[in-house]
């Protein structure tokens, strides 16, 4: 799985946690790259939630966390002040080709009727300011229309 | 508070029914649904998805809602992408890549023809 592929997996589960806004936060150097999600979801962890099978969200559930944990070592998942902090720190050389994970993220939590917001290095997206400009973003040509927001910010970057 | 002109009440009255026309989405008429479960992102969901989205936009098509889901039960038919067109009815299809995703908005959703040589059943 790729880095975003598990931010992608980290987001799905605050809007499982029924978190009313989640904050990410991205930031690519020396070929890694260094992910915190931050939700006002709830957590309710009673042993080691990276260990394999670990869940409270019933069977065949528990694998996201193990796997992470089997890429980077270093992963932590925290709650402080009422908000769960996930961190992890994955290789990414390369091109980040952010467009084509971010868009997919606001679409789903908008759906969902979860605000997101996301800084990518010096730049900040939300579902907020994508729905003003781009009405329902579960619409495929807004999806396509944040897909080119995002790699223009990208390039000229 | 001034009055407002004949004019501006018309310009007001488009701008709001715009807005209005952007956040009714039970208005859609085709609704596309992608498998984006774990096994579906191992899969190649999002490129999918991806090719879904850059089709329906290069083609210029309106009203369609493109929704993520999750794992159907059918693990091994990933990416499955469901589409729901008044005139089809539901219509699921297993494996699909860039290409097919393409060829689903092209020949599905424009021109109204199932493909049949791709078409799975979600009954588990």
């Amino acid at each position: 799985m790729e880095a975003l592929d598990f931010l992608y997996e980290a987001v799905k589960n605050s809007i499982e946690a029924k978190a009313d806004s989640i904050c990410v936060s991205l930031d690519q150097a020396e070929g890694r790259l260094h992910v915190t999600v931050v939700d006002d979801g709830q957590l309710s962890v009673t042993s080691d939630p990276f260990a394999p099978g670990y869940s409270t969200k019933g069977k065949g559930r528990g694998r996201g966390l193990s796997l992470l944990k089997s890429f980077d070592e270093g992963a932590s998942l925290a709650r402080e002040n009422g908000k769960t902090i996930l961190s992890f720190c994955l290789d990414a050389d390369g091109p980040l080709e952010a467009e084509e994970t971010l868009p997919l993220l606001f679409s789903l939590c908008w759906e969902n009727g979860v605000k997101l917001g996301i800084t990518l290095g010096n730049r900040f997206f939300s579902t907020e300011k994508f729905a003003l400009e781009f009405g329902a973003l579960n619409e495929g040509s807004a999806i396509a229309r944040m897909k080119r927001e995002i790699t223009s910010k990208d390039n000229r970057s | 508070m001034a009055k407002l002109s004949l004019e501006e009440l018309r310009a007001l009255r488009k701008k709001e029914s715009q807005r209005i026309e952007k956040r009714d989405i039970h208005g859609r008429d085709i609704h596309v649904v992608v498998g984006m479960g774990t096994c579906g992102i191992q899969a190649g969901a999002k490129v999918t998805l991806n090719s879904i989205v850059d089709e329906i936009e290069a083609k210029g098509l309106k009203n369609v809602i493109v929704t993520q889901a999750g794992c159907q039960g059918k693990c091994d038919q990933e990416p499955v992408v469901e589409v729901y067109t008044p005139q089809l009815g539901a219509v699921a299809y297993g494996k699909v890549d860039a290409k097919l995703a393409k060829q689903i908005v092209d020949e599905h959703i424009i021109a109204g023809k199932v493909l049949s040589d791709h078409k799975i059943s979600l009954e588990v």
